[in-house]
């Protein structure tokens, strides 16, 4: 699962969750791949995500270091070395192994194999 | 009209020299390809090899014997139902042979009605060796041949067709004994007691336990005198009717039964049943296959395939009548709904047993299967996914094998699927997938431009939840955000899957021999024709090389559905809905 995917779930289905987001990370293992990169597609992407969910998949990499505690402002505005942390953090890494956790009910949902179990009958088990 | 004049039909035309002698090389060639153990003989032989003659080309056999007959009456033909162009004529002597040679070889013969390819006709040294009829046979049907000997052949038979209650049928006659068998309800009524079962049954009754291929008598005897040319349409013994097995003796003359895969009906299995020979319909053969026999003066030997004429046949069926519900393991193909088990289901919880066992499990074992298949994408969809401008965020809800997640179109595109075969297989592409149910999205709310769901709707299998997987694509789009939603038809005219099951039984022209309460009831059916009877259907997936068959539910789109489901959602304005190959494009809008 790459870090962009994260960007995006959240466990709001669950019963009585209202927001469920964002959903903690636990990063067992991961790899890094190298996924050409693109100044538009980077700005592009970066419109579409939440900053405070990149901040959480920062640090469970323990990569929080990299980036800016604050959203920039304007992202055409960053040099391509700036995007490309962005574009490292979001499409490079690859988590094979970890967990997705609501942040309400603390459901645990496994990532094995890159792939994220979000099913609610296999979390309950 | 356009007519291309060289293409007449050349009736009686004859070819001769190089253009003949192309067409009979063209004739060896195939024959080396398909039976390679037939020599050609430079010398003239009873056996002939005769090319562009069989059904594949438009010859049928009556019009084989139309040709042959006159100039040989005692001739025989070997004939092939389907992938040989060519037939085999064995002549009564070597001196017929050469003049039936004489007579058609490069001959259009005049009255083909729908060939135009002339015969070409070399001698051959033998004929195909005969293949095992045990490949053809479904599992668990038990044949034992001379089971029944001449002498009781003959008291059986003398028993059946003088007995007084004998009856006449359509084109048969028929006589019960024990139990009345009623024609209604394609069961025994226990009420409506027959003659009791002869002496000469009873003791081969007490044979077939002793010999230990039954263990309970049966109480209920049908005894059919068939005349030549006639048969019964393909049927299954009603499940709940009869114990296994169904026994079935075979009189006077040899009959090929054919076996029909009730999940396939264009697999068949011809099974030849010989005079005095016994057959245990049991297990499979008897829950899951129908068995029948077609209407015409002759069979085609499975073994030889051979031409046999057929003579009057009796046969007689031993059966007991089942006291208890049937709990065969066969229950997609029983007749009834086994307690709910096998009902289009009414509630939530019923739901999702079906969809659990019924989907969810078949996807994670055709995976790979359907992973191989799955590869064109629909017109339509194709079109929605252009629209979408470049740089926006899409959801493909049950991605399968991540067809529409694969292409680099400058979407930023997430799948997900219930299997967790098909998440693997797309993740392997290198698709964004999760694994969730489409019923409770991990997505963030309102966290994308488009959504899709291709060919998931129709697996899910109440209204309420068909409604919910609507509103749940519209809970993770945005505001103004179109969704694409696809689903299975009811009406598959000119779609690629009614092509693919072309060969297969209309339902309407064979009439299964099915109970009333098959059709009152809200049972689910195993899809076996072209056209869908009923809406819930279980649809079989076939994987050849493995002769497995998985059924997979399927709630079929009746003409306006779609409109009705899209209005029922607040907050949903519907756009189109388009028809494609027997699908329905829905396309819609998050108000």
């Amino acid at each position: 699962m790459k870090l962009f995917v994260h960007n995006f779930m959240s466990s709001r289905f669950l019963k009585n969750v209202t927001v469920g987001y964002p959903l903690n990370l636990v990063v067992k293992q991961f790899v890094e791949k190298d996924i050409e990169f693109d100044r538009d597609n980077t700005i592009v992407m970066l419109d579409r995500i939440q900053y405070e969910a990149l901040i959480v998949a920062a640090a469970a990499v323990n990569q929080s270091d990299r980036i800016p505690r604050e959203k920039p402002e304007k992202w055409d505005e960053l040099t391509d070395e700036q995007l490309r942390v962005f574009h490292h953090l979001l499409m490079n890494i690859d988590v094979i192994d970890g967990e997705l956790i609501c942040p309400e009910t603390k459901t645990v949902f496994p990532i094995r194999d890159g792939i994220p179990n979000m099913l609610k009958v296999d979390a309950e088990k | 009209m356009y007519f291309n004049e060289e293409k007449a039909k050349r009736i009686g035309e004859r070819f001769e020299g190089g253009k003949l002698a192309k067409k009979v090389h063209k004739s060896i060639e195939q024959l080396k390809r398909h039976d390679p153990d037939v020599q050609i003989s430079t010398e003239p032989t009873k056996y002939l090899l005769v090319s562009n003659s069989s059904i594949l080309c438009g010859v049928s056999l009556e019009e084989l014997e139309e040709i042959f007959l006159p100039l040989d009456e005692l001739a025989e033909f070997i004939v092939y139902p389907n992938k040989r162009s060519y037939s085999f004529v064995q002549c009564s002597s070597i001196e017929k042979s050469i003049q039936v040679r004489t007579e058609l070889h490069g001959l259009i013969p005049p009255s083909l009605k729908n060939s135009h390819q002339p015969f070409a006709i070399s001698y051959v040294e033998n004929l195909p060796e005969a293949t095992k009829c045990e490949d053809f046979r479904p599992a668990n049907l038990k044949i034992i041949e001379e089971y029944v000997s001449s002498d009781l052949e003959k008291e059986l038979v003398d028993l059946v067709t003088n007995h007084p209650s004998v009856q006449s049928l359509k084109h048969r006659a028929v006589v019960h004994f024990g139990h009345v068998f009623d024609y209604s309800t394609n069961s025994a009524s226990e009420w409506k007691e027959a003659d009791p079962i002869p002496p000469v049954i009873n003791s081969l009754i007490d044979r077939l336990i002793s010999d230990k291929y039954i263990t309970e008598r049966p109480d209920q005897v049908t005894a059919n005198v068939y005349e030549s040319g006639h048969g019964i349409p393909s049927h299954y013994d009603t499940h709940s009717a009869f114990d296994d097995p169904i026994v079935s003796i075979s009189l006077l003359s040899d009959v090929v039964m054919e076996f029909k895969d009730g999940a396939n009906s264009a697999r068949i299995a011809p099974v030849l049943l010989k005079a005095r020979s016994l057959c245990l319909i049991q297990g499979e053969s008897r829950y899951r296959w129908k068995h029948g026999i077609v209407n015409r003066k002759y069979d085609v030997d499975p073994r030889t395939n051979r031409v046999v004429p057929r003579q009057t046949r009796v046969s007689l069926t031993l059966r007991k009548i089942r006291r208890k519900p049937c709990e065969c393991e066969w229950k997609e193909f029983c007749d009834w709904d086994r307690k709910g088990e096998m009902s289009v289901p009414s509630n939530e919880d019923l739901a999702l047993k079906l969809e659990n066992s019924y989907v969810s499990d078949v996807y994670e074992n055709i995976a790979s299967h359907f992973d191989e298949t799955r590869h064109s994408s629909w017109k339509a969809v194709k079109q929605f996914i252009n629209e979408i401008p470049r740089g926006s965020v899409m959801y493909d809800v049950g991605c399968g094998n991540g067809k529409y997640l694969i292409p680099k179109d400058g979407l930023l595109k997430i799948g997900c699927d219930m299997c967790m075969g098909l998440c693997d297989i797309a993740r392997k592409k290198d698709c964004h997938v999760a694994r969730c149910d489409a019923l409770a999205l991990p997505f963030r709310y309102e966290s994308a431009d488009a959504a899709i769901s291709i060919a998931v709707l129709h697996h899910i299998a109440t209204f309420e939840r068909r409604k919910r997987l609507i509103e749940e694509l519209l809970r993770v789009v945005k505001p103004g955000s179109k969704i694409c939603v696809t689903v299975w038809s009811m009406d598959q005219s000119q779609s690629e899957y009614a092509k693919m099951r072309g060969n297969k039984d209309d339902v309407a022209a064979a009439p299964a021999v099915s109970s009333e309460e098959t059709q009152t009831t809200n049972r689910l059916k195993v899809h076996d024709g072209k056209d869908f009877e009923q809406q819930d259907v279980l649809v079989p997936w076939t994987i050849d090389q493995k002769g497995e068959t998985f059924l997979r539910y399927y709630h079929v789109f009746r003409e306006g559905e779609a409109e009705k489901l899209i209005e029922s959602v607040q907050g949903c304005k519907l756009i189109s809905v388009e028809k494609e190959q027997g699908n329905y494009i829905i396309i819609a809008k998050k108000i």
